[in-house]
């Protein structure tokens, strides 16, 4: 047992930038893109959801229906899809993936929002517009940072996958120890993508907390 | 449907209070009157004009508007609140600020203190008189209050009721007020229409509806509102322990 913690060692001392680069590309490739990508239409798609009832019955179940494909055949269902092999599907499934909890998110926060404060916003005198940007928004804002946690979270685990399809990150090593049978080289991969994980929610938590409106945060401080 | 039978006007500078009991269709013809509701038949004149030939925003902003529940914005700090409908319809920030402080000091709330508040850190009663200033916010020639001061204690209701008639004595507004408190009717309004099951029952001036009501209906409602504030029934039912606990008299 002991060996092996470092046989880890050595080999994360020996190949430290390497490793280095693999971490960016996990985190920067493989999910700020994906995920940021998935928000850019996710959010967008959310609050038309909200506003027409056709893409509210068809959005959220295609994003579903998404969402249960396995994720190595929704990787393998890219490539013959002119993805090819190496990072390009990989980012493409992440994105498919990080949308549902995205979407689900924005639709349900901005539906949820206090009818009664609707009613007072519109019965002030409130285009539909102005409704949206300046009430159901910001009083979503909470839900839709959950969401992208959400997804962020799932993405940093899941892009280890990407190695599976010839794409790097930290997947590289898991595989690679896997294939030459060596446990030490899977830590390698597993552990920092697991810490990544945490720490990436971690963060997300403080956005969440900081892109919040500070009315909002009092309120729920309160009513805790 | 919830309101059936419903026939009155309201002249400029009116102080109009619509009563009845819960469900009788007060806030339902209050929502009619801003449009947030549209009556199935027929008609409704607002400002001398039909109601359908007025932009819905645009008359939502002439009329003030303070809602059952409050409905103060949780992001948005009282000055915001407040200077919502001038927000809307583009006051210069100065303006807004302005008008902000002025009506925080009409509504006994020191501008400095409150201003940068969020209605989190504003007490039930503070929320509910932010409410009504932002009602009053861009100088509305009409104004529709539905039970504005509905979750008080019945010191500060009374103390907000005195506002009000102050305000309005000051201000000249005409104002539809709902209540189902006959006490708060009579105070504050020039004429009460009584309401039941989506209908007008008796449309007349305080002095009028105690002094001849128009049916058994309007004579039980102002008979339980004039009486003592606790009703002969509940007396009878209070056992004698439970008065010396509300007393805080020591048991023997
Ligand atoms: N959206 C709605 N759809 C159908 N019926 C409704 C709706 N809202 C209210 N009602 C019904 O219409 C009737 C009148 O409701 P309204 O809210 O106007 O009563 P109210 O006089 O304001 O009562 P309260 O004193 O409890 O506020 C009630 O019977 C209520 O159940
Ligand atoms: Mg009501």
């Amino acid at each position: 047992m002991l060996m092996i913690w470092q046989q880890m060692w050595i080999y994360v001392a020996e190949n430290l930038p390497e490793i280095l680069l693999a971490v960016k590309d996990h985190m920067i490739l493989l999910v700020l893109l994906p995920v940021g990508a998935a928000a850019a239409v996710a959010v967008p798609l959310g609050v038309m959801a909200t506003r027409w009832p056709l893409l509210e019955r068809l959005a959220i179940p295609f994003a579903d229906v998404i969402q249960t494909i396995p994720s190595l055949a929704l990787l393998a269902l890219l490539i013959p899809l002119g993805f090819g092999i190496g990072n390009k599907p990989a980012i493409f499934a992440l994105f498919l993936y990080s949308l549902l909890p995205i979407l689900q998110n924005t639709y349900t926060g901005i539906k949820n929002v206090d009818p009664d404060l609707k009613e007072a916003a519109v019965g002030m005198g409130m285009t539909d517009f102005q409704l949206l940007w300046k009430v159901e928004l910001p009083l979503s804002i909470p839900v839709i940072m959950t969401g992208v946690r959400t997804a962020t979270v799932m993405a940093v685990g899941t892009a280890t996958l990407a190695a599976m399809v010839g794409g790097g990150g930290l997947g590289c090593y898991i595989v690679r120890g896997l294939q030459m049978m060596r446990d030490y080289m899977v830590l390698v991969g597993a552990i920092p993508s697991a810490v990544l994980a945490l720490l990436a929610d971690g963060f997300l938590v403080l956005v969440e907390q900081w892109v919040t409106p500070k009315g909002l945060r009092l309120l729920q401080q309160k009513s805790q | 449907m919830a309101v059936r039978d419903l026939n009155f006007t309201v002249e400029d500078g009116e102080f109009v209070v619509l009563i009845g009991p819960s469900g009788c269709g007060k806030t339902t013809t209050l929502k009619m009157v801003n449009r947030l509701i549209e009556p199935t038949s027929g008609e409704l004149y607002l400002f001398d004009k039909p109601a359908v030939s007025w932009s819905k925003v645009e008359l939502r902003r002439k009329i003030g508007y303070v809602i059952q529940s409050i409905g103060l914005l949780p992001h948005l700090t009282v000055a915001q609140n407040i200077a919502l409908v001038p927000e809307l319809l583009g006051w210069s920030k100065n303006k807004q600020q302005q008008r902000v402080d002025e009506l925080l000091q009409l509504g006994g709330m020191d501008p400095a203190t409150f201003r940068h508040r969020y209605p989190a850190q504003l007490s039930g009663g503070q929320q509910q008189r932010i409410g009504v200033l932002r009602a009053l916010a861009a100088d509305p020639e009409l104004i529709l209050m539905d039970e504005p001061f509905g979750a008080l204690d019945p010191l500060m209701r009374e103390q907000l009721q005195i506002e009000l008639k102050n305000i309005k004595e000051r201000l000249k507004k005409t104002i539809i007020f709902v209540t189902h408190d006959l006490n708060e009717a009579l105070f504050l309004a020039d004429r009460i229409i009584i309401m039941k099951e989506g209908m007008v029952v008796q449309d007349d001036t305080p002095e009028g509806v105690c002094q001849s009501p128009v049916n058994k209906f309007v004579a039980h409602f102002v008979h339980r509102a004039l009486s003592p504030a606790v009703p002969t029934t509940i007396v009878s039912r209070l056992r004698p322990e439970r008065v010396v606990a509300i007393s805080n008299r020591r048991r023997s």
